[in-house]
């Protein structure tokens, strides 16, 4: 027997050994903190508002975090850091290299990993004195109320309108508190929701998620088209383990412990960067948590979320007037380049970063305030064809509207799948980002 | 009366109005009127100092602010305060955000 077969046989042999003991008598019938954790938690026990008081309740608790993405990845790191008993993480995803600069539990090696396996051996390395549950995949009805059952507290660490609302309907129907958070661009916002007060039990006038939010938005912009900053989501992601280990330790220390913020709008670009919301009380309208409710234990698994977010399509079908980066690239090859104009139509921040080398830059703002210049009108109105392009057709298909709306007949293409499908299907030199 | 107000954006809705992120104003109610509301005031927005034409991503119906946009009047959320009703006070400062999602 090899060297390494035979370690391993003495490791599964020693884990075996160990599950069947009990538990050290320490931790089980005194609650008291073991002489590693003294050592290890001993500064934040320093620390009044938790103590040791607060320690033990951390240790006993489990907290269960949705999404292990930018918000989930700090807040998972601080939390385990903390010495939380229990880690429920919950994503379907697998790890990418552009979620690397602000998932900060993935490294290289990670890529193509479930992100629950990835984020797991991470925490472990760090603290293996806690318990970590893995959840992979992705959080319906059918499943939610079982999965979230029995934890103390839920993070919303999710990136959907959809999950936001399974979520806060879940937990104000289990009587859990839900910290959700978000973030964008150079932004982010924080709710506590279904608890106004750290140390109270119950969620008393505080609203759910439906609460604050009763319509779903009609516009919602993710980040992988608008774009976030790494620090600013993480920020967000380590106000959400702050915001659980105070609603945790608060019962140890409670005339410590006041009103929760309610929301808190974080806007890195400001000069007043924090600001603290008054949010609206429970609704007695509300369809979870109002003197009606029809979102009760009973009925959550036939309500029907992927109906009630439906995103309006706030861009016009697809029209006749499209053109394949296939024959774009025909275009360029067999055209002269006096028969045509190729226009960007992304932003300045998006076109800095590349661009096709014979394009002319006119973004997107520019048409719909109605800035083009004379020189630019007359332009589009030319007897050369336009070939409208962006990062994925959208914004383009969006200006060809435009166009035809406001310069009347001109010959105007857009094309379908933007400079995305023209890395992907003709010039895999060109960026994706 | 002209009531003089500092009203912000946040969340995106800022590329609606320019960029801007934080306008000062002046109200003239209108000869109807003693006074301005929020009403009043997302019209204006919308007639004179929106520069993007999208107007669907900041109202709906003509002049109801859409879902997903939370309005603060002096830093709590308008339903306290009795949402488009609320009549605007000199000094106020009212914020348009655009609900975030991203994780
Ligand atoms: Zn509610």
């Amino acid at each position: 027997m090899s060297r390494r077969a035979e370690i391993e046989r003495q490791i599964v042999k020693l884990e075996r050994e160990l599950s069947s003991l009990p538990p050290d008598q320490d931790h089980a019938v005194n609650a008291e903190l073991s002489l590693t954790e003294y050592t290890r938690y001993g500064r934040q026990m320093l620390v009044r508002e938790l103590g040791k008081r607060g320690q033990i309740l951390l240790r006993k608790s489990s907290v269960l975090v949705v999404g292990a993405g930018g918000l989930g990845c700090p807040a998972l790191l601080y939390l385990s850091g903390a010495g939380i008993g229990k880690l429920g993480i919950v994503d379907h995803d697998v790890v990418s290299l552009s979620n690397l600069p602000r998932q900060t539990l993935y490294s290289v090696s990670a890529i193509g990993m479930l992100k629950v396996d990835a984020a797991i051996s991470e925490l472990r390395r760090r603290n293996s004195e806690i318990e970590y549950v893995a959840y992979p995949f992705a959080l319906t009805s059918d499943e939610a109320l079982r999965v979230v059952d029995g934890y103390d507290v839920v993070l919303d660490c999710t990136d959907t309108p959809m999950s936001r609302y399974l979520l806060g309907d879940v937990t104000r129907i289990l009587n859990i508190p839900l910290i959700s958070a978000s973030a964008l661009r150079t932004e982010a916002q924080l709710l506590v929701l279904n608890r106004s007060q750290y140390a109270s039990t119950g969620p008393g006038d505080a609203p759910c998620y439906r609460c604050v939010f009763p319509t779903p938005p009609s516009h919602v912009d993710a980040c992988s088209d608008a774009g976030i900053l790494g620090p600013v989501v993480g920020t967000a992601g380590l106000l959400q383990a702050l915001e659980a280990i105070k609603i945790i330790a608060a019962a140890a220390h409670p005339e410590l412990y006041g009103a929760t913020p309610g929301m808190l709008l974080f806007n890195s670009m400001s000069d007043r960067p924090f600001r603290t919301i008054r949010t609206r009380r429970r609704q007695s309208s509300c369809k979870t948590c109002g003197d009606n409710p029809s979102i009760t234990k009973r009925t959550f698994n036939e309500y029907n979320y992927t109906e009630f977010c439906h995103i309006s399509e706030t861009y016009p079908v697809v029209t006749s007037d499209t053109i394949t980066v296939s024959e774009l690239e025909s275009v360029f090859k067999n055209a002269e380049s006096d028969q045509y104009y190729l226009i960007d139509v992304r932003d300045s921040t998006q076109f800095e970063i590349c661009s096709l080398a014979n394009s002319i830059h006119i973004p997107l703002h520019i048409f719909l305030s109605e800035k083009l210049t004379g020189e630019q009108i007359a332009m589009l109105k030319d007897e050369r064809m336009n070939y409208i392009i962006c990062r994925y057709g959208n914004d383009s298909r969006t200006a060809v509207k435009w166009i035809t709306e406001n310069l009347g007949a001109t010959q105007t293409y857009n094309v379908t799948g933007g400079l995305a499908a023209w890395s992907r299907k003709i010039d895999p030199e060109f960026p994706e980002y | 009366m002209t009531v003089p107000l500092t009203v912000e954006f946040s969340g995106g809705l800022e590329i609606l109005f320019g960029g801007e992120r934080t306008l000062n104003i002046t109200l003239r109610p209108s000869d109807k009127q003693a006074s301005s509301t929020i009403a009043d005031l997302v019209k204006y927005l919308c007639d004179e100092r929106m520069t993007d034409k999208r107007k669907e991503l900041f109202v709906i119906e003509e002049y109801h602010v859409r879902p997903g946009i939370l309005v603060l009047i002096n830093d709590a959320d308008w339903e306290l305060e009795g949402e488009e009703e609320y009549v605007i006070q000199s000094g106020d400062q009212i914020l348009f955000a655009s609900t975030l999602h991203g994780g």
